[in-house]
């Protein structure tokens, strides 16, 4: 059957960012015990509370056990054979500009199609890139600090902002709340701090890439974001990894917070390695993201378009604590091959008023498993509160698996809380459609998936919204027998 | 020093066990024995456990429940006879306090056979061995006490192509007189190859003294081409717990229908689970469940689409005052080869309080592309504007209050094939609304 061969190409579709950069890594033995944690802190000479949190949650982290909850299967993860720190190798301190960062890492950027000069020129957008785990450039610095916007590496914020990571960190995803949270406040390597004064509207979108390069090296990265009264900001992640036959670790925490009348937009793709078409290696993608829309009126916004990892398990939440805040999640998840996606969102309404919407779309082809878990909770004292969620799957092929756990509790009864879930497959009636209007097979199906996602696709910010869409057209791409 | 629950258990097990029908019957008293080791095994559910994590499960297990083998309470016959003329059935099954009282109605009927579990088992138990050996598979602590305990219930057998027109009424009374007492009853219903039939099923209480339990477990078998509509309702105690299971098993085209009304209890909660064995079957579950004080009500509902071209439909409301609690909990799931599923599902709750609570999880399990699926959820209040329209047009606010609630839980009692039973359960729900004189005239 013609369609069964297009289903076979997706399965059978390679992952195209795959290649290994050849750069000599700093990197601690593998092994995870308090001496590596002090190692690590060490290494990025931290002051000294920093070393003292990490190693509250290391012995916290101790007495927990990993949850199986979830709707993956993988086999157990010995975290004594990561290494917990792997930094690329650069003479002295960080570069100032692009001429000191190592030519291999450019090459490496150039590759991927995210050539920093071009995105400087071209896009305006500062970029944060993480290669491994620690911070090898950052652009459009001095821009952001005329307005006096802190865009930097965690670890740059440990050693120049102190305060502020004191007393922010933890206080959205504290250091017990989870098991793969417990760890990574443990041994986090780096990530991003963006910190928004009082009134600034950001003047770029800010966007980091993290690549996950050394082999076994578990990445966790953590990114802190703080949007003082009347801000806004917009920040993108993006993510694409090497080849690899081993499975990874990756897990990261995303804290953050909205002050009054605030807005945080966070848009991320992800597209790290998913495996072979066997099921062989692939990243595990097991984060925790959440917000905190603490002032009245704050807005945090979630939106991601996942189609890599051979796991991913994640819940990008927002606690509505402030009255008349807002709480969005908006996400297009893709399994093939033998990808297992669990994801969606929690939203925790406390505040007066407070609104959230979630729309969710899963797309299942192969032996892929798409898992849509989400938590909608009405506290008591949220008068007048409105939730609207809606999950669809689309599935293709017989042997993939669509899936919807949606958790609805209402303590107000001044609340309103809709959900709709529905699943189908691409249509025989609607590919006959295109095709009979002189579309190929496969443009139909790329047409029929992008108007599935386009909801999504329209909250994406512009330059996210094209890689997106070409990201699924790849992953169709082959799809015609 | 108190006793675990299944040194309790155990110790009631030795005390009543030769009082219970089926001791001289090896595998049967081997199944009451593996039943009880299987809870002493699990205990009860943790409350942490994914199936009661909204239910506070301690009011049932706090309590060590005692079995009583005596009938006790005086028993007004005319009332019993009154209450059961309420529905005009074929015939009618009563049990008190969980054992056998009479049958009324039409006692000769060719076209089925039904009779108290406890007479079959003692008299010829091997007529429904493979039906308890299939249900060994038990799932919760609950059901294993059932089969532990069970002391009565009933067996219905319709006989292959028999059309029974009037419904088959089943009434449980309860007239407990002591604390803490456990009624485990267990039902069974097979209906015949191309048979048609109406089930109701009551369950309420007359002068009893809080805290008893009615832990029941039915199971419900459809041949080919069985029809089958089967209605529920709870109307007990307000103080009352009250646990039900139905384990559906549904062949090749057959149609069954069923309707649940939560109205009593202190706790209740109805676990349905509903298996397709043989293609092109349809299965719809209605349910609408009232709660008031601190009353809580359950709803879990377990699909299972194993083959292909099946229906299911399924359609649950709640309405909730003071600080009523409710839970509904609805489970679809599409097997690998059930192709041309059609699976639909939803849960509507209506708070009219500020204090209500609903807790509602909709999920839907599939492992086959070729599939419409879909299910939805809402909570809310009465809307404010339907409510000005009303009022504007000289209502009462108190009657077109009770008239919106009446209109949201209506279209469950609309899916009620049997009208004299749609009516029935129309006179009961305006009863219990207020402003329900008005009500009354307005929608007669």
């Amino acid at each position: 059957m013609e369609s069964q061969e297009h289903l076979d190409s997706i399965v059978d579709r390679e992952y195209q960012h795959g290649f290994v950069t050849e750069i000599e890594s700093d990197t601690i033995p593998p092994g995870l015990n308090e001496d590596t944690i002090r190692a690590i802190s060490a290494k990025k000479n931290e002051p000294e509370f920093m070393l003292e949190w990490r190693l509250k949650a290391y012995r916290n982290w101790l007495k927990m056990i990993e949850p199986k909850w979830s709707n993956v299967k993988y086999p157990p993860i010995d975290l004594q054979e990561i290494t917990y720190y792997s930094a690329p190798k650069t003479a002295g301190d960080a570069p100032k500009s692009l001429d000191e960062v190592d030519p291999l890492l450019l090459d490496t950027y150039n590759r991927l199609g995210i050539p920093l000069e071009e995105q400087k020129m071209l896009a305006g957008i500062a970029v944060d890139a993480v290669f491994d785990s620690v911070s090898v450039a950052t652009t459009f610095k001095e821009k952001l600090s005329e307005y006096g916007v802190i865009f930097c590496s965690f670890s740059e914020a440990v050693k120049n902002h102190p305060d502020l990571v004191k007393k922010y960190l933890g206080t959205v995803v504290p250091y017990g709340d989870n098991y793969f949270a417990g760890l990574n406040s443990a041994v986090f390597s780096d990530g991003s701090f963006v910190y928004v004064p009082k009134g600034v509207r950001c003047p770029m979108e800010l966007s980091s890439y993290f690549r996950i390069n050394s082999s076994k090296t578990g990445q966790f990265e953590r990114t802190l974001i703080i949007a003082e009264e009347g801000s806004y900001v917009s920040y993108l992640e993006g993510c694409t990894a090497p080849m690899r036959d081993e499975n990874q670790l990756h897990a990261a925490v995303v804290e953050l917070i909205a002050m009054d009348n605030a807005e945080i937009k966070y848009s991320t793709i992800q597209n790290w390695y998913p495996g072979d078409k066997n099921g062989k290696g692939g990243i595990y993608n097991f984060v925790t993201k959440r917000g905190k829309a603490a002032g009245k009126n704050s807005k945090i916004s979630w939106t991601q378009v996942e189609t890599g990892s051979a796991i991913t398990w994640k819940y990008p939440s927002v606690i509505l604590k402030g009255d008349n805040s807002i709480g969005e999640f908006y996400s297009v998840a893709l399994t093939a091959n033998h990808q297992q996606a669990d994801t969606g969102t929690k939203m925790i309404h406390l505040g007066r008023n407070t609104k959230s919407t979630i729309i969710s779309k899963g797309i299942s082809a192969g032996k892929g498993q798409n898992t849509y878990r989400g938590l909608v909770r009405i506290g008591n004292k949220a008068e007048g509160a409105r939730n609207y969620s809606q999950c669809d799957s689309l599935l293709m092929g017989d042997r993939c698996g669509a899936h919807t756990f949606p958790y609805i509790e209402v303590k107000n009864n001044n609340a309103k809380v809709e959900h709709e879930a529905s699943t189908s497959r691409i249509g025989e009636d609607q590919l006959f459609f295109c095709k009979q209007r002189g579309l190929s097979e496969e443009e139909a199906i790329s047409l029929i998936v992008n108007g599935f996602c386009k909801e999504i696709f329209n909250v994406l910010p512009m330059e996210f919204a094209v890689e997106a869409q070409k990201l699924l057209d790849i992953s169709l791409e082959d799809s015609v027998g | 020093m108190k006793t675990t629950p299944t040194e309790h258990y155990h110790q009631q097990f030795t005390v009543v066990r030769s009082e219970l029908p089926g001791l001289s019957t090896p595998w049967f008293d081997q199944l009451r024995k593996d039943a009880l080791n299987r809870f002493s095994e699990k205990g009860f559910p943790q409350r942490k456990a994914e199936d009661w994590k909204y239910t506070n499960l301690s009011v049932l297990t706090d309590h060590n429940y005692v079995t009583k083998t005596d009938q006790i309470g005086k028993i007004n016959d005319g009332e019993i006879n009154s209450i059961a003329g309420e529905i005009d059935a074929e015939i009618s099954l009563v049990l008190i306090n969980g054992r056998f009282s009479k049958l009324l109605g039409n006692l000769t009927s060719e076209n089925f056979r039904l009779e108290n579990l406890a007479t079959l088992v003692s008299r010829e138990p091997e007529t429904i061995r493979e039906y308890l050996a299939e249900s060994a598979e038990t799932l919760t602590a609950f059901e294993s006490l059932n089969t532990a305990f069970m002391a009565d219930g009933v067996y219905l057998h319709v006989n292959r192509d028999a059309k029974i027109s009037k419904p088959i009424q089943i009434l449980h009374v309860t007239t407990s007189q002591d604390d803490h007492v456990h009624y485990n009853t267990r039902n069974l219903f097979i209906f015949g190859e191309n048979s048609e039939v109406r089930i109701i099923e009551r369950f309420l209480s007359l002068d009893s003294i809080p805290g008893y339990l009615n832990n029941t477990v039915s199971q419900v078998i459809l041949k080919d081409g069985a029809k089958a509509e089967y209605i529920k309702l709870q109307d007990e105690d307000p103080q009352s717990f009250h646990l039900s299971v139905h384990r559906v098993h549904l062949n090749r085209d057959s149609r069954f229908s069923a309707h649940s009304f939560s109205l009593g209890g202190l706790l209740s909660r109805n676990d349905v689970r509903v298996d397709f064995l043989g293609e092109n079957a349809s299965c719809n579950l209605n349910g609408l469940f009232l709660v008031d004080g601190e009353r809580q009500a359950d709803n879990y509902t377990t699909t299972e689409h194993r083959v292909p071209r099946c229906q299911s439909s399924e359609q649950y409301k709640g309405i909730l005052n003071d600080q009523g609690k409710g839970v509904f909990r609805g489970k679809i799931k599409v097997h690998q080869d059930a192709q041309k599923s059609d699976a639909r599902l939803n849960n509507s709750n209506l708070l009219l309080s500020e204090k209500a609570e609903v807790d509602t999880m909709p999920q839907l399990e599939i492992y086959a592309d070729d599939v419409k699926c879909s299910h939805g959820s809402g909570s809310g209040q009465l809307d404010t504007e339907q409510l000005f329209y009303l009022t504007s047009r000289g209502i009462d606010h108190a009657v077109a209050h009770a008239l919106l609630v009446f209109g949201f839980a209506s279209s469950v009692l609309e899916r009620i094939e049997s009208e004299s039973l749609k009516g029935f359960f129309k006179n009961l729900l305006i009863s219990r609304l207020s402003a329900n004189r008005e009500i009354k005239e307005l929608v007669q």
